[in-house]
């Protein structure tokens, strides 16, 4: 491995993603790993790394300073290119996303915990300091050959859910509300994403005072009636009702949208 | 009948699985099931009446709904062995809301001790924190509501008490949970495989020190 970066400005929730931990939600560790997993791997692939490569995540204001010569592919970029020493970069998103990528080809080098380099922002784990100063190490190897392109992002902002598992939970009408309103994103974590613009109706009997599983991308209906989509980094087990959840396919463009855009959703 | 005609299974996304298992213990569910290793199962979650099981794709989730009569006799099996091997956690019984807690449940500091170390727990499942086990098992005498103000920080290692469940803080953490004592066990170590002490389904007896 080698020293690649230094950190200049860590920026704004800045961290090392890659796939996330697996097998550990039944001790009440959740799976992290990178938020928008198309970006990122449209960036990694086009460096020739494997989809899910450790790669820096940023909300914004991260900048580097380039310590080795080295090939990246950023958000926003059309297509890789070679850094050189002393060269500074900033990452920030581009316009309607909350999360910004830097990767670099074989992808940054740590030691892992639990299996990952991920850091779970629920679970106080971070294996890769990203902080002024700190030197960020790359592994220096890619697997599979570079492309001149990283393929662009799809601005859809419709997304498909399947309905459940609390239906019984909530008003009838609450998922005609869930499908007919533009929601506002107010608040965009690793941990969730907050909408505004209407309030579906939970049943007179909703709150069942129970402990249940969670899974990213449950859209989960508090008594304010303003749904919160769980992130990477959600609780494992939460008590309000889910209303749906999002499809594996609207997962990137459900938690990686900025706040203020909008979301609508559509049942599968 | 079929054991699976008896419970509720909804789809929760695109491949995964949510059952509602009243009257059985998930916990013992999703051990069994674990135990199966049906390829693209990535999680199996229980929490308090239900449970998750994180599906890959279509396939895994077609093997689990195939195979959940073996599943339900395995968990049978399995809670029976559980119950020979509990995992022992010695307390200090200093903790901090002891005095409120003997008050309020109108017994002495002695009984109330006695009282907590002489339940045998079961771990139904974690949550809240990494590591942290919901015990069930709790003398009714000492089942209070939360605290009214939760703290801003509980110690690492308090042993507390809240509704029907025991359990032990992890890590250093907000919580509302009445503090009886302390541990030194360590509860959650993520340079550990597994990181949690307390696993789903395991039993769990407190010596007092």
């Amino acid at each position: 491995m080698t020293t690649a970066f230094s950190v200049i400005a860590p920026g704004i929730a800045t961290s090392i993603q890659d796939r996330g931990r697996f097998g550990f939600a039944h001790l009440g560790l959740g799976r992290s790993g990178i938020v928008d997993q198309t970006l990122a791997a449209a960036l990694n692939r086009s460096l020739g790394n494997d989809p899910t490569t450790p790669i820096l995540e940023t909300a914004g204001g991260l900048v580097l300073e380039c310590v080795t010569r080295c090939l990246v592919s950023m958000s926003g970029w059309t297509s890789p290119r070679l850094m050189l020493e002393g060269e500074r970069i900033q990452v920030s998103a581009t316009s309607g996303r909350q999360w910004a990528y830097l990767a670099v080809a074989g992808g940054f080098w740590g030691n892992p915990v639990l299996g990952s380099l991920s850091a779970d922002t629920m679970a106080g784990i971070t294996a890769v300091d990203v902080s002024v100063g700190v030197s960020l190490r790359i592994d220096g190897f890619t697997s599979g050959t570079p492309s001149d392109l990283i393929a662009p992002q799809s601005a859809e902002t419709d997304v498909a859910v399947i309905s459940g598992p609390h239906l019984d939970r909530l008003s009838p009408s609450a998922l005609e509300t869930l499908t007919s309103t533009n929601w506002i994103v107010e608040n965009n974590s690793r941990v969730g994403v907050r909408l505004v613009g209407g309030a579906l109706q939970l049943a007179s009997e909703a709150a069942s005072g129970k402990s249940e599983p969670m899974i990213v991308g449950a859209l989960q209906i508090p008594p304010s009636g303003c749904p919160i989509i769980l992130g990477r980094d959600h609780p494992v087990t939460g008590g309000y009702p889910v209303a749906a959840v999002i499809d594996d396919s609207g997962l990137s463009t459900a938690l990686g949208v900025a706040v203020g855009s909008t979301l609508k959703f559509r049942l599968k | 009948m079929s054991i699976i005609d008896s419970i509720e299974i909804v789809p929760m996304g695109t491949h995964s699985l949510h059952l509602r298992l009243d009257g059985y213990l998930p916990a013992a569910w999703a051990d069994a099931l674990r135990s199966l290793n049906i390829g693209g199962v990535s999680e199996v979650v229980p929490a308090e009446a239900t449970m998750l099981v994180r599906c890959e794709h279509q396939r895994a989730r077609e093997s689990v709904l195939s195979r959940l009569d073996e599943v339900a006799r395995i968990a049978d099996e399995t809670q029976v062995s559980l119950d020979a091997s509990p995992i022992e956690i010695s307390v200090r019984y200093d903790g901090e809301d002891l005095p409120t807690i003997a008050e309020q449940c109108g017994l002495s500091i002695e009984e109330t001790i006695n009282r907590h170390c002489s339940g045998l727990y079961v771990a139904e499942f974690c949550g809240f924190a990494p590591g942290f086990a919901y015990l069930s098992g709790l003398d009714p005498v000492l089942q209070l509501p939360r605290r009214d103000t939760p703290r801003t920080r509980v110690p690492v290692g308090s042993v507390s008490i809240a509704a029907m469940y025991s359990a032990v803080y992890p890590t250093a953490s907000p919580g509302g949970w009445h503090l009886i004592g302390s541990t030194s066990a360590a509860v959650w170590d993520i340079n550990r495989d597994p990181p949690a002490l307390i696993e789903p389904g395991r039993r769990v007896r407190f010596i007092r020190e």
